[in-house]
């Protein structure tokens, strides 16, 4: 049973959303604790 | 070696650029630093942003930048798919946090934890486990900041490894744990943007639709979903992340220092983010193939397929990203170990009166002393970085057990917890040189279930969870 190639391609995008997604994530939980007074 | 490849002048440049960075960065960031509490654990009130990047980006390191890669090379889609399982030492630990948290207000260290409710023989065997494997992580860190120059400039192995050893303990010296945790937010947001602008690269230029047809053509071995040392490697990763994790002081000190009620989020959401990181970074290297490249070593794939992609520019870039992989996982170690060496082995053998100031200078002497330590056993390229952290799976998997009773079940006492240790190790060393490196986690974890359960059948204690409360000036 082998990978096909619409398989790869969902695995691949879905991994890079989710990669690209991670760094936005971060930035607005910074934004939320800068304004909150709560970094440290 | 490689075509883009940066000359030594540019390499160095980079390195003393980002060497300054990073120390006067720290130094700002510690300047305030007067308790071991202060220094150790960033005051005990980091916040969600900061402990969501710091879990990932600590665990973003070599394995993620280079095994990764090195593993899809060798397994295909189930080394990418397997690796991005070790995930789960995240997202498991999640709730395990919040208990340490409540159970231990006060504490330090995760020898803290196996001292005051196993004895001193578990603790005994969790600190060889402990530090055997901070020393390998270590190492295979250094070796990797080696192998990382060598396969990107024109400078040696040596000079590499020195210099991102020498850089992260001068941040980590100067301001501690807050310097670890705020310069891993930086790097976290360079790595992830690093390795989606690399994907993108590789996807435009290359073609998923290449990749498989050049895969499937000349090894399609590694897009069979029933490769069974891939299997046996998916099932062994998720064991060995778990127990990295569970017992590592890396992430117990986090636990310690998070501000309460942060430490599950941070860990769960830590954990989701990091998931599809190594199926990213997997993916790139399996272009090798396409783009014709023969890596002189397996782990040297990943860098040199993105440096190839991207150019004489891109290699500047790459370098940058598996540079600030590996000194978001290095300052964490070298911070989580001298704590453990400080409070389980200099206060508690040396000088249990030492009072914080005290504590603080030898922390920091521990920091300068565990550089020294890591750069000697660098120095001789004695192992892939793939084979030194599986060989560390069969110490760490043997704890996943003890400690999730020994947080959650009051019944296992001292003597099977211990033993769960001792054989668990024993097994999955044995089954490592016997079978291969990927059934030793896997192998040492059901040992150590099988102590656990027979402890727990045949003579069940009852451990009183308010001995904790009792011990909390262990920091004190």
């Amino acid at each position: 049973m082998y990978l096909s190639e619409s398989l790869l391609t969902l695995l691949v995008i879905t991994a890079c959303l989710g990669t690209a997604l991670a760094p936005i994530i971060l930035l607005l939980l910074y934004k939320r604790d800068l304004k909150d007074k709560s970094l440290w | 070696m490689l075509e883009a490849q940066l000359s030594a002048e540019l390499a160095l440049a980079i390195l003393v650029g980002f060497g300054i960075l990073w120390i006067v960065f720290g130094w700002y960031l510690g300047r305030n630093n007067r308790s071991i509490d202060d220094y150790a654990l960033a005051g005990r009130n980091v916040g969600l942003a900061f402990a969501t990047a710091t879990t990932m980006a600590t665990w973003i390191t070599s394995n993620t930048t280079l095994v990764a890669p090195q593993l899809a090379y060798q397994f295909g889609v189930w080394g990418m798919v397997g690796y991005s399982m070790a995930a789960w030492g995240l997202i498991l630990f999640a709730p395990m946090a919040q208990r340490i948290k409540s159970l231990m207000p006060h504490g330090f260290t995760s020898g803290d934890f196996i001292r005051i409710r196993y004895g001193n023989h578990a603790w005994g065997v969790f600190m060889i486990i402990s530090l055997l494997y901070a020393i390998s992580w270590l190492v295979s860190l250094g070796m990797a900041g080696g192998i990382l120059l060598a396969s990107l400039s024109e400078l040696d192995y040596h000079t590499g490894m020195l210099a991102i050893l020498i850089i992260c303990v001068g941040y980590t010296l100067l301001g501690g744990l807050k310097a670890v945790i705020a310069t891993d937010f930086v790097q976290a947001i360079l790595i992830l943007a690093g390795i989606v602008i690399i994907a993108w690269v590789c996807i435009d230029t290359v073609g998923i639709g290449t990749i498989h047809q050049s895969v499937a053509a000349s090894q399609p071995e590694l897009l069979n979903l029933a490769f069974p040392a891939a299997i046996m490697f998916l099932f062994n990763n998720i064991f060995f992340g778990i127990g990295e994790i569970f017992h590592s002081n890396v992430w117990w000190s986090r636990a310690f220092a998070f501000r309460t009620g942060v430490g599950k989020k941070a860990f769960l959401t830590g954990g989701l983010l990091w998931l599809p990181i190594p199926i990213v970074t997997g993916f790139v290297a399996l272009a090798a193939l396409t783009l014709g490249i023969l890596p002189p070593s397996a782990d040297m794939v990943g860098p040199l397929v993105a440096a190839k992609l991207l150019g004489s520019v891109g290699a500047v870039f790459v370098f940058i990203v598996v540079f600030s992989a590996l000194a978001s996982s290095m300052d964490s170690l070298l911070a989580a170990t001298s704590d453990l060496i400080t409070q389980d082995g200099y206060k508690r053998f040396i000088n249990p009166t030492a009072d914080s100031e005290r504590l603080l200078k030898i922390n920091k002497r521990i920091v300068i002393g565990l550089g020294v330590i890591t750069g000697l056993l660098c120095l001789p390229k004695i192992a892939t970085l793939a084979a030194l952290l599986n060989f560390a799976g069969a110490f760490v998997a043997s704890a996943i057990w003890p400690i999730v009773f020994g947080l959650y079940h009051p019944g296992l006492t001292g003597r099977f917890a211990t033993a769960a240790m001792a054989l668990g190790t024993l097994t999955g060393l044995t089954l490592y040189f016997v079978v291969g490196f990927y059934v030793a986690a896997f192998s040492a974890c059901l040992m150590s279930l099988a102590c656990c359960l027979a402890g727990l059948l045949l003579a069940p204690g009852e451990f009183n969870w308010q001995t904790f409360k009792a011990s909390q000036n262990v920091s004190e």
